[in-house]
């Protein structure tokens, strides 16, 4: 019995040892609980600061403030752009959505051409030229010529061979035939602007100028004879259909076409043609038969080769932005940038916007 | 010492209540004429960087009262002469408001807003149609182009679809009069708006405007909850005395509370209207307790309907209740107090109102109900014989006693601690600044959100916030402490602000930028005989300032200074948001700031700075409130925890105590998360007092239990007998108080429904963690502060008596 009590005593004494243990540790923590919450809420009182939740933002390809300069038809479905601080994009499903390239200048990108999918050059501001040989991953500034006074250049264009004729501000006259790793300098710097080049067969090229001048070389760019045509506004660009019929337009709706390969320029009124506002770039439209010609205020025109039909336009009511370059789609549209980049149907003049 | 004074003052009570009645009159002299007014200055910041820069440069580059009208053609485009004369009607009768800062008034019709053409001296601007309305329909058509080429128009003032006009106009702030200003512009907008013509108009002037419109209802809508009050008070406390004295000590606290707010020069914002309410209810709850002790104890003496009883009661009643109701009310003062660190000036201002106010429920209600109660005739008489104690609260209280003598009081537990974890997660998504587009003051739809709406659909926004750039004036400082050194024509500084405000415009929430930069393009066009192709920059310092230069000279003096000052040493990027929610203001707050980090060179040059304008100002605020946010709630909490282990010198009792009041603050804040009301301005004096005045009414309870349990009772019998008595008090003011506050529920300004809502939530949660949770914790805790093992031991066999339930 004795035991017996003895070791329920131990047992009871045990347990009650374990309990005041387990009963010290809980009273510990119930002491120190209080207080370290009371420290707790002091310190975040005094010293927790929270910050704000920030929602991302994904830039759009085009912004409303780019301004796309440059356009090129690459091939088929693929198109390029340039514009405003260095910008280089590219669609491959006719313009309806880009891609950022990423470029190695700030310079305002002023044209783009293109050889085939790999090859391309670009040029610009500062006299910036860039090419790429993949098709745009990869873009690299390349060394050109440059006058001491202005530097921009407007516009470039590219031939079979790796041949690219580049033209701007200073009398600049730009040809490369390595696919724009060098170039050379083809014509002395004068103050005058060459805003236009076009090459139309082996020997003979074009470029549009200012105050109605118009330069033609015969020899493949060496020398260079200018015309003043009865245009007095500057000309933008000049684009020709055969050897022989050629147009250049520009300023204040200045109109000029040639029929005999340069020999005279026939001057369209802005009163015949309807056109008074700056137009800044010409092509043919072989699918509807006519040249198509964009430029300031949303104004676009189409007239037939024989110059007798005009049909001056508004892009659409309300986009009335300014666009510089057009490039030609075979299925009767053309696609066209500027403050704004979208597609025209020709025959049934509807504007598709694709950015602002 | 508390019974010695509770006996003071009823030895002396002719004299208290002498003077209780000399202060309340001379203090209503002065709280009759209280300034009842937004002041909105009162809601900046005033040491927050934004607003020191928001204060330099409102003048000229947008203060926060910009009003802005909406001329939208009911039939086709604006450009139709009915229309057109409409807007020139309209803006010629802005100079007929009073306070408006005429050099700020932006119209198609008005002389700021131009064309730019290029003519023989370089460059002209013509207003598109200022003084005279265009004649002809090849004039007009002529303007309309002029329009549609200038993005600086096109866009920010004429609507894409060419169906609406924009017309904007600021004020003198100084001079500034809101009601004056919402009617006469609202009389503009009636006189103007017919069949051709639909008008919008918002602005902050407008939106307080409305609020004070709403003044008369919101005094109405206090009427009626008084009267509701009053009857239900009546109803359910059967006697006169139990209506007029709990009346009475909320009318005595806001007198004294709105004459000493007078006193010292502090006006009474109609939009803290509810927090009055709030405030008040706690006067009541306190003289509901004091009258239902006052009961028990009346009860208790047999017999007997004389005076003599009556002061006797009374005494016993305040020498009871002043621990548990002074300490009420010091954790409410104290909390409240924390409030003051935010340097916004209305909250600041707030906090005096609110602890003199709350300070003065310890006079009105803990000294004035029990003093009147003394001189009770016939205290046990009722005035009608529909006795709701028997009916409802009886039975009421004694499931509150049921469930803490079974395990249902584990159920409670537990519900509460789910309800804590779920409200806990919903709480941290509660939005900073406003949750909504449009107003949150006023209901979606009500006139002014609906015009707000119509204005954002139509245009990029109507709010604007500006970014300061440049000052090289005289010690000018870069934020590196470095001198200013870049000039505003600076071709890096321009390209910079370009690249800044292309940057912003990435946010869908920013409608567009407009800067000096952004005229310098056109001008520089123009001047290349408007080719596109030079639509840039100049490329030099000089070519630039030329440019600079040819544009004020073609322009009006004045022109150029909502884009710079006058020496050009400071220029504003000013941005247009569509709206004013919370997330958006953070994120164009985030993206200028990160701007800055990513561009130091340019930085060091050009010294951007945040933030003027209406959103400017908001974005302050919101920082401020969201860095206050977790430290204020932090301190109140702290405060409140060290008022109760002082006064129950227990620790444990801090933590007690913390229970109900972080359980309905949870609850609040996931109930605001979960209906998207934000914490903005508005809403944070409300969600502020409310931190600490959750806990008066577990006070009652707890103290009570633990004053019978002293006196040896048993665990049950003193949880009970609380129950039944504070318990009384707590179920009647709540019961009282959630209807009362339900009337708000019908108020014209959706921010009065949503308080009064919140308030009634916080009521809710309250009462019932005092009636159901914190008996079942005390009994199922047992803490030593409540239940103190050093009185009498007496048998807890007479639990089971109490409920007729064995205990658990």
């Amino acid at each position: 019995m004795s035991e017996n009590n003895t070791a329920v005593e131990q047992m009871s004494g045990t347990s009650k040892a374990a309990d005041s243990i387990g009963q010290k540790f809980a009273k510990l923590i119930l002491s120190i609980m209080p207080w370290a919450i009371v420290g707790t809420l002091l310190w975040a009182g005094i010293f927790v600061k929270p910050t704000a939740v920030i929602e991302e933002v994904i830039p759009p390809v085009i912004n409303v403030r780019d301004n796309i300069f440059g356009l090129s038809h690459v091939d088929a479905d693929i198109y390029m752009a340039v514009g405003n601080y260095g910008k280089v994009i590219i669609s491959t499903d006719k313009g309806i959505t880009w891609n950022n390239q990423i470029t190695p200048t700030e310079a305002h990108l002023q044209d783009i051409t293109s050889w085939d999918e790999k090859y391309s050059v670009a040029v610009g501001n500062d006299g910036v030229t860039l090419r790429t040989e993949d098709g745009g991953k990869t873009w690299v500034e390349v060394e050109s010529p440059k006058s001491d006074t202005a530097n921009k250049l407007l516009r470039v264009h590219s031939y079979p061979n790796g041949e690219a004729w580049a033209v701007g501000e200073m009398g600049m006259i730009l040809q490369s035939t390595d696919y724009g790793k060098t170039w050379n300098q083809m014509r002395e710097e004068e103050d005058v602007f060459m805003n236009d080049i076009v090459r139309v067969d082996d020997t003979t090229l074009y470029i549009a100028g200012e105050f109605g001048l118009i330069f033609k070389s015969t020899d493949n760019g060496k020398t260079w004879k200018d015309t003043q045509t009865d245009s007095p506004n500057s000309f933008t660009a000049v684009a020709f259909r055969t050897p022989q019929e050629g147009v250049v337009v520009g300023l204040g709706g200045s109109i000029v076409a040639t029929q005999d390969g340069g020999e005279t320029w026939t001057y369209i009124k802005p009163e015949t043609s309807g056109m008074t506002e700056h137009l800044m770039d010409v092509d043919w439209s072989e699918n509807t038969n006519q040249w198509i010609a964009v430029g300031n205020k949303g104004k676009w025109i189409k007239f037939s080769a024989d110059l007798t039909q005009f049909d001056s336009r508004n892009l659409s009511d309300t986009d009335l932005t300014s666009h510089t370059e057009l490039a030609i789609d075979g299925d009767g549209s053309f696609l066209s940038v500027g403050q704004t980049v979208g597609s025209m149907d020709i025959k049934s003049n509807a504007w598709t916007l694709f950015a602002d | 010492m508390l019974e010695k004074f509770a006996l003071f003052c009823m030895r002396h009570r002719k004299v208290v209540l002498g003077l209780v009645v000399v202060v309340t009159a001379v203090l209503a002299n002065f709280a009759y004429k209280i300034d009842v007014k937004t002041v909105f200055e009162d809601l900046q910041p005033g040491s927050h960087p934004y607003i020191k820069v928001h204060e330099q440069f409102k003048d000229t580059f947008g203060g926060t009262s910009i009003i802005t009208f909406m001329v939208q053609s009911k039939e086709g485009d604006i450009f139709q002469m009915p229309v057109l004369k409409k807007i020139r009607d309209l803006t010629q009768g802005l100079y007929k408001i009073d306070a408006i800062n005429e050099f700020q008034i932006f119209s198609i019709a008005g002389k700021k807003l131009k064309e730019t053409r290029a003519s023989t001296v370089g460059i002209e601007s013509f207003p598109y149609m200022w003084p005279e309305l265009p004649e002809t329909q090849a004039d007009i058509d002529y303007m309309k182009e002029a329009i549609l080429r200038s993005p600086l128009v096109y866009g920010p003032f004429v609507s894409k679809d060419l169906t609406a006009t924009l017309i904007t106009v600021d004020f003198f702030d100084n001079l500034l009069d809101f009601n004056l200003a919402y009617e006469q512009a609202y009389a503009l907008v009636e006189e103007l708006d017919d069949d051709t013509v639909d008008i919008s108009l918002v602005g902050n002037p407008i939106l307080y405007g409305w609020v004070d419109h709403y003044l008369p209802e919101t005094m109405k809508l206090i009427g009626i909850a008084a009267g509701i009050f009053l009857v239900l008070l009546f109803v359910i406390n059967r006697t006169w005395r139990g209506t007029i004295l709990p009346l009475l000590s909320g009318a005595i606290s806001a007198i004294w509370a709105l004459g000493v707010a007078q006193l010292c020069g502090i006006h009474f914002d109609p939009l803290v209207v509810v927090v009055a309410m709030l405030i008040t209810a706690r006067a009541v709850s306190h003289s509901v307790q004091m009258m239902t002790r006052f009961h028990e104890e009346i009860d208790k003496v047999e017999g007997h309907e004389e005076d003599l009883d009556s002061l006797s009661a009374a005494t016993a009643t305040m020498k009871d209740l002043l621990r548990p109701g002074l300490l009420g009310i010091a954790t409410d003062a104290g909390c409240v107090t924390v409030v003051a660190i935010s340097p916004i000036p209305l909250l600041q201002k707030l906090v005096v109102l609110a602890v003199v106010w709350v300070g003065t429920v310890a006079i009105s209600s803990i000294i004035v109900t029990p003093v009147l109660l003394s001189w009770v005739k016939n205290p046990k008489s009722y005035a009608h014989p529909l006795n709701l104690d028997l009916l409802v609260i009886r039975p009421f209280l004694n499931i509150c006693v049921n469930v803490v003598a079974t395990k249902t009081r584990y159920f409670v537990v537990g519900l509460a601690t789910i309800v804590f974890i779920v409200s806990g997660v919903l709480a941290v998504d509660l939005t900073v600044g406003d949750a909504n587009p449009g107003s949150p003051i006023l209901w979606p739809d009500g006139r002014y959100n609906v015009d707000s709406a119509k204005i954002n659909t139509q245009f990029p926004g109507a709010d604007r916030m500006f970014v300061v750039v440049g000052g090289v004036e005289e010690g000018a400082k870069n934020e590196f402490g470095g001198k200013v050194v870049g000039k505003i024509k600076d071709v890096e500084i321009l390209d910079g602000m370009l690249r800044f405000q292309q940057y912003m415009e990435q946010q869908k929430e920013i409608g567009a930028t407009i800067s000096v930069a952004d005229v310098l393009p056109s001008v520089n066009q123009t001047l290349r005989e408007g080719n596109f192709r030079y639509s840039e920059l100049g490329t030099t310092t000089d070519q630039n300032g030329e440019l600079l230069f040819m544009f004020e000279r073609a322009a009006e003096p004045g022109d150029l200074l909502r884009f710079t000052d006058v020496d050009i040493n400071y220029a504003s990027v000013v941005m247009y948001f569509s709206d004013r929610k919370g997330v958006t203001i953070q994120t164009a707050i985030a993206r200028v700031k990160q701007f800055i980090k990513d561009n130091p060179e340019l930085q060091e040059l050009a010294n951007f700075r945040l933030a003027g304008g209406i959103i400017g100002v908001i974005a302050s605020v919101n920082e401020v409130i969201l860095s206050g946010q977790i430290q204020s709630i932090a301190l109140a909490l702290f405060i409140l925890v060290m008022m109760c282990i002082i006064v129950y010198r227990s620790s444990i009792a801090g933590m007690f105590f913390m229970v109900p009041v972080v359980l309905a603050n949870l609850v609040t804040f996931a109930f605001m998360s979960w209906q998207n009301i934000g914490m903005n301005i508005n809403t944070v004096p409300v969600a502020a007092l409310g931190i600490g005045l959750g806990v008066d009414y577990t006070l009652y309870i707890c103290d009570r239990i633990k004053g019978e349990y002293d006196l040896g009772k048993s665990h049950l019998e003193a949880i009970a007998i609380s129950l039944h008595c504070a318990g009384r008090g707590v179920l009647v003011t709540a019961l009282v108080l959630i209807v009362s506050v339900g009337v708000w529920l019908f108020s014209s300004l959706r921010f009065q429904a949503e308080m009064g809502m919140l308030i009634g939530m916080w009521l809710t949660v309250s009462a019932l963690s005092a009636l159901f949770l914190m008996p079942a914790m005390a009994y199922i805790f047992k803490p030593k502060f409540i239940f103190d093992e050093d009185r009498e031991l007496t048998s807890d066999a007479n639990d089971a008596a109490v409920t007729g339930n064995a205990p658990a």
